[in-house]
């Protein structure tokens, strides 16, 4: 079902090459621990290479920067990092990534996925699912 | 991904036992291709002292690293026969198998399993890493073509 609206891609920033690099493009500088993600608009490239402060020509690995126009929503929540996204609080944000970021993905659609994510955070955390 | 699976068992001895082995099999191979790691069959012997020792092994911070990052395991029982006393074996996720090892290369002249040669096997022979730049670039060139979003989920190994 989420494939109907999203091209999934995992970013391994420990084992690609250029992982760290593009990991700390995509988080900003921000320091949530991971995992983490980001729905974006594939209109236009999420990366660009920071430019130089002195505008010389920027080094092979230079630092990547997020276009802001590019990102739809981020896992970066009211509290913090919803990267793996288990309480109440963390599905709604969740959620609400997913309003904004839906294509074709109908409200029903969206209530089974929210099902679906409420009965796995009771299968991993129990209770604390519902809090 | 059929063709992996028949070079594969046809790799293996006669005599290898393995419950239920399409699900493991499948489950191996697919993980080395969705995650860009190298199978590794671990042929675990009858000889229970020596499947201490090779646990003993794999308990190595660097080698369970090793393990846990660049290898998708595939453990398997037999009995050795004649010549084919390999017990690890690198399968890249599709094609013929790359390398082996037997157990008589890893002992040292002391008998102990030399941790340091095999951990040097397994970084001889682990996939050579996917660029993140590039994978961003052919997700974003797929999801442009199917008219869908990007969801990048940054993650790591461990």
């Amino acid at each position: 079902m989420f494939g109907k609206d999203f091209v999934k891609v995992k970013i391994d920033i420990e084992r690609m090459k250029n992982g760290e690099r593009v990991g700390k493009g995509i988080r900003a500088g921000k320091d949530g621990g991971i995992p983490w993600f980001i729905f974006a608009d594939p209109s236009q490239p999420l990366l660009i290479v920071k430019p130089t402060k002195d505008g010389s020509p920027p080094a092979e690995d230079a630092p990547l920067q997020r276009r802001k126009s590019a990102i739809l929503a981020t896992a970066d929540g009211p509290d913090g990092n919803v990267g793996c996204p288990m309480s109440k609080a963390e599905r709604a944000h969740f959620h609400d990534m997913l309003v904004t970021a839906r294509i074709n993905l109908t409200d029903k659609e969206l209530e089974i996925i929210a099902a679906d994510l409420l009965e796995y955070a009771r299968a991993t955390i129990g209770e604390r699912a519902d809090q | 991904m059929i063709t992996t699976l028949l070079l594969a068992c046809c790799a293996l001895p006669q005599s290898q036992k393995i419950e239920n082995p399409g699900v493991e099999f499948i489950t191996a191979f697919e993980t080395a291709k969705t995650e860009n790691r190298r199978v590794l069959v671990i042929r675990t012997l009858a000889d229970e002292k020596v499947n201490v020792e090779v646990k003993e092994l794999f308990k190595n911070h660097a080698i369970s690293r090793e393990l846990l990052y660049e290898y998708a395991k595939l453990n398997m029982d037999w009995e050795p026969e004649g010549d084919n006393q390999d017990l690890l074996q690198v399968y890249p996720a599709e094609g013929a198998m790359l390398a082996s090892m037997s157990l008589k290369e890893l002992r040292l002249e002391s008998g102990v399993l030399d941790g340091e040669k095999l951990l040097s096997f397994l970084k001889k022979h682990e996939a050579e890493p996917w660029d993140a730049i590039e994978i961003l670039k052919t997700a974003r060139l797929r999801a442009l073509k199917e008219k869908k979003h990007l969801f990048i989920d940054l993650s790591a190994p461990w």
